[in-house]
Order: C-alpha cells, then structure tokens, then sequence
C-alpha cells in the first residue's frame, strides 16, 4: 500500500542539521540589549507625552 | 419626481463642457439666473486636466451618493435653503466605450478591464467634488506606488471594480479637512479588511460626542487628537508623533509606515491655521547623491560601522488633499508647496497620526533600536560591511510568506523553514543590503531581521523571530534560538505598495 501522508516539522525538515544557542548566551545578550534600550525607553517616553500635548493643539480647520 | 437616470457617454475632452451643463440642467433647475461661476468650472476642470486624454465618461443623473445623502439627511436637510438630495456620477473608462458595450454581454469584461474608477459632483455648489476612487491608472502622471484598496459599482446596470485610494473633498459645513481625512481612511480600511467598516459622516460626529464641548455641526473642524480619538473608536491602536519631539526623525517614521502600507495623517501647521492630509505612497527621486549627513553609526563589537537607512533617500510622497485633486506628490520638508497661497505654502508638519492594528504593541522607533541591537550583537547578529543600506517595515506575515513563496533560487530548505515559524499576524522587518545589490534593479537582500510586532517587552530579544545572514540563519524551537546552517539569499525587495 503507498503511503501518502506526509509529515513534516522542524526536526524532520532540519534532521538535527541546527544547532541551539546556549541559553547562557541569550542571556549575556539580553542582559547587555536591556543597558541599551532603557535609555532609549525613557527618551520615547518623553516624546510621547510631548507627542500627546502638541496634538491637542493643533486645530484643523483649513 | 424623477422616475429615470439620465445617462451622457462623452469623450473626456469634452467632459467638463458636459459636467457643467449638467450642473445646469439638475442642480440649478430651480433658479431663474443659470449664472455658474468660472470657481466652478475651474473645479471641474482641474480634475479633467489631470485625466488621460483617450478616458471616455459615463455621466449619470440622479445618483444616489452614500456620503453626501447622510450629510444631506443629517444636516442640510435641516436648513432654510432648499438643497438637492441626489448627486451627479462621472464613471472613467480607458479608451472608447458605446452604450451598446453595456447592453452586450460579451462586452462586458472589456468595460471591466478598462474601468478607472468615479468621481461624483454633489449640489453643494461651493464645494462640489463629492467622493471618488479613481484608479492613479486614470491620470497623466501615474509614475507611484500607494496603499489600495478595491471598491465596486455599478455602471448602467454592469457590476464594475476599481482600485484606488478613496477621495473626497470637504464641503466646509459638515465635513471639514479632519472629518474627510477620517472618513477617506475608514473607507480605505473598510473596503480592504474585515475587521473595520467604513464611517460616514454623521458616524464620524456620533464617534466624537464624548470628546466634543461645544454643538459639532457645523463643523469647526477638529484637533490632531480628536482625529486620533475617532480612529480609536473604530477600532485602531493609533499612535501620535510630533515634530516638536522627534524632529528630524519624524520624517523617516513617516517613510518607515508609509513603507508599511500603512497610510499616515499628517497634521500640517502655518502661522495661521492647521490642516490634515494622507499621505498613502511614495514615488522615489532615484538614486541621488547621499551626503554624509545621512550615514548613521553603530558599534560592532568594538568597531563602529555606517549604515544608511532607505526612509533618508530622496523622495516625493502621494497624498490625499482635500483642497485638490487626487494623488498629489509632495515633499516632506515643503507639504504645502502645490498651494498658492503664500500662508499655505508654508505649511509644516506639526504631528502625525498612525491608525495602527491595535496589537501592534512593538512601536516602529523602539523596534528599530531593538533590530539594531540583535543586528549588532555577538551571538544572534551579523558583522555587516561598512556602509550597509537598513530598510525598515511593518508586513503582515501572510502577505511576507506569500512572498517569500515567489523567490526564485532561495534553497527550499531555508524556505521550509520560514513557512514552518509560527509568526504573529504583523511583523517588523528590517532587510539589510549593501549599497550595489540595493541599486541593482532585482534588489537582492544580504540579510533579513524578523521581529515580533506583537511583543511588548522592549528590553529583550524575546521579540527577534527569525535573523537570515550571509553565513547562517537564526529561528526558533521550542523556546530556544538555534542556528539552521544555511545561507540565506535570494531574498528580493519586499513591497506594501501597489
């Protein structure tokens, strides 16, 4: 009888041809994107509540 | 009462002689003096100049207009002055059409495929462009790509489809540059997703009533974060920037959403007085000179390197005004340079408004900081060369896979995997090029960065879903990021824009 089903995953598709990135380094990354982006945040904070005030005042009537 | 429609096919050189006589004839029936004023004609005429010269009209009277007929029934109907309650329909065709084409129907399919959309006259005689979606196919300079979205009417008795960017102008009492702009978005995103509706006017005013202190009709207009509001409440997750706060770098957000196909209100600013436009495309300068002013830097370990970010190349961008005509090509810097009036040429951007999907909770600027971040990171990153062109956009995934589904040459194995990741409904993408491959005309990619647009922490990498580099590509399974050995390529330019 042929077989007509056919299965596929990410272990069939990669047959174990990956290799996983240690969850040590993940975390040497996310400790050093995390430094970077605060200071990113507080500044986007910033501009969006400056955002807010400026859009309240323009008035479009022309 | 009128029991029929009445229906002219004219050659558009002749259109505007035949509009203004049916001006005449139905919207000045009832007055003596048939005196039109030339700011008619002129309006009139500054449409059909801008046609192709081989378009042929079907002009239709009476037609019943869904926006003007609301404003009629929610305030004209209610004033001294005795307005009229139907509308005049102009249908564009490319190249010669007969009556005898509509009665046929083997003819049919040929008035489909030349059918370039309407634009309807209304009897406001101040105002008379009414709404439109005319195909940019219809007119001289059609060199653009911009946001469509597809609509259907019916055309003496044939069922027609047209895609466009819907347009209106405002008539100044119920609906002013803020409730046209509204308006002419929810059409956009009615006509093109499920998860919206259109919202006429008096919907419009209904959605504000919470936010409005003073009688709303007629209209004095509204402010930046009304607008915001009423998108809201039809269901957007909108965002507010201002130039005021981001300065320069609002321009190249405005490129990055409009990239998106995300179409942007643009709030615009003179000494005097405030308007909006939609800025719903763009038409790039060519690849003029770039001056050093643009070459960003980042650090790569402990090298820094320059990239230059494609929302910083020269380019005009397609907006819908409702003080003119269509599809008109500004520059971010001068929005206000097609106006006369010295006032309105000095128009600036003074905020923009983004009717986001509401589960887009990764912001365009913070998702850029973070794909610069995974791009120059040790383990999940990629050393590219000095010089590097970064383009930035919003994808849903669909409409991403489908294209990766149409790359010639990019080995099935890698593609197995792209179609395999699990992605949100939107995603943040970011193709990296060098500068030859990206003015080679198949704009082949060097690398590709996918993010999470649905991820709200900021302060990780949790949002990174797939990297494609020269040297390997990065995914996930089951929680963990793995490299897969293969080289990603043959990755060409993804487009928002039609």
């Amino acid at each position: 009888m042929s077989v007509k089903r056919v299965k596929l995953s990410f272990n069939k598709a990669n047959e174990g041809k990956y290799t996983v990135i240690r969850s040590c380094d993940i975390a040497k990354t996310n400790k050093r994107v995390r430094s970077e982006m605060k200071e990113v945040i507080r500044v986007y904070d910033n501009k969006e509540t400056k955002s807010q005030q400026s859009a309240a005042l323009l008035v479009l009537n022309s | 009462m009128i029991n029929t429609i009445d229906f002219e096919i004219t050659p558009i050189d002749e259109a505007v002689e035949a509009i203004l006589e049916k001006i005449k004839e139905y919207f000045l029936k009832d007055i003596d003096d048939k005196f039109l004023s030339p700011l008619i004609e002129s309006s009139v005429a500054k449409l059909v100049d801008e046609l192709r010269q081989n378009l042929y009209c079907v002009i239709e009277y009476p037609y019943v207009d869904k926006v003007y007929r609301d404003s009629f029934y929610h305030y004209y109907s209610s004033k001294h002055f005795t307005y009229q309650r139907d509308c005049i329909r102009i249908a564009l065709f490319d190249g010669e059409i007969t009556f005898n084409d509509f009665l046929t129907p083997e003819n049919h399919d040929k008035l489909k495929k030349n059918f370039l959309g309407f634009f309807v006259i209304r009897p406001t005689i101040n105002a008379i462009h009414g709404r439109s979606m005319i195909s940019p196919l219809a007119f001289e300079n059609q060199d653009f790509q911009i946001c469509r979205c597809k609509t259907s009417c019916l055309v003496y008795g044939v069922k027609l489809e047209v895609e466009g960017f819907p347009f209106s102008s405002q008539d100044g009492e119920t609906i002013r540059c803020a409730e046209t702009t509204i308006w002419a978005l929810m059409e956009y995103f009615g006509n093109r997703y499920a998860e919206y509706s259109p919202a006429l006017p008096a919907k419009i005013h209904k959605a504000l009533e919470r936010f409005s202190y003073e009688r709303q009709l007629p209209s004095n207009g509204l402010t930046m974060d009304q607008v915001s509001f009423a998108l809201k409440e039809f269901g957007f997750g909108t965002r507010i920037y201002s130039m005021d706060a981001y300065q320069d770098e609002l321009y190249g957000i405005i490129d990055n959403y409009i990239e998106s196909g995300i179409p942007v209100l643009l709030g615009l600013q003179n000494e005097e007085a405030g308007h909006v436009i939609i800025a719903i495309g763009k038409v790039s300068e060519g690849e003029k000179k770039r001056d050093a002013q643009e070459i960003k830097k980042i650090k790569m370990g402990m090298t820094e390197i320059g990239y230059i970010e494609t929302c910083s190349f020269p380019a005009k961008y397609i907006v819908q005004d409702d003080n003119f005509i269509p599809y008109k090509q500004i520059s971010l810097q001068r929005p206000g340079e097609h106006y006369e009036d010295d006032k309105c040429k000095n128009y600036l951007i003074d905020s923009i408004v983004i009717p986001l999907y509401p589960k887009i909770y990764l912001e365009a600027t913070l998702a850029k900081s973070l794909l610069l971040q995974v791009l120059t990171d040790d383990y999940v990153g990629h050393q590219f060369a000095d010089g590097f062109i970064l383009r930035f956009y919003l994808a849903s995934s669909r409409s991403f896979k489908q294209h990766v589904s149409t790359m010639v040459g990019m080995e099935d194995g890698l593609k197995s995997n792209i179609f395999m990741t699990k992605m949100p409904k939107f995603i943040w993408c970011g193709e990296v090029y060098s500068q030859e491959k990206f003015e080679a005309v198949d704009k082949i990619t060097d690398g590709l960065i996918i993010l999470d647009a649905t991820e709200a922490n900021k302060e990780s990498i949790d949002a990174l879903i797939f990297a494609g580099y020269p040297d390997r590509c990065i995914t996930l399974n089951e929680n963990n990021f793995v490299i897969l050995h293969y080289n990603f390529n043959n990755f060409h330019y993804f487009s928002n824009l039609k």
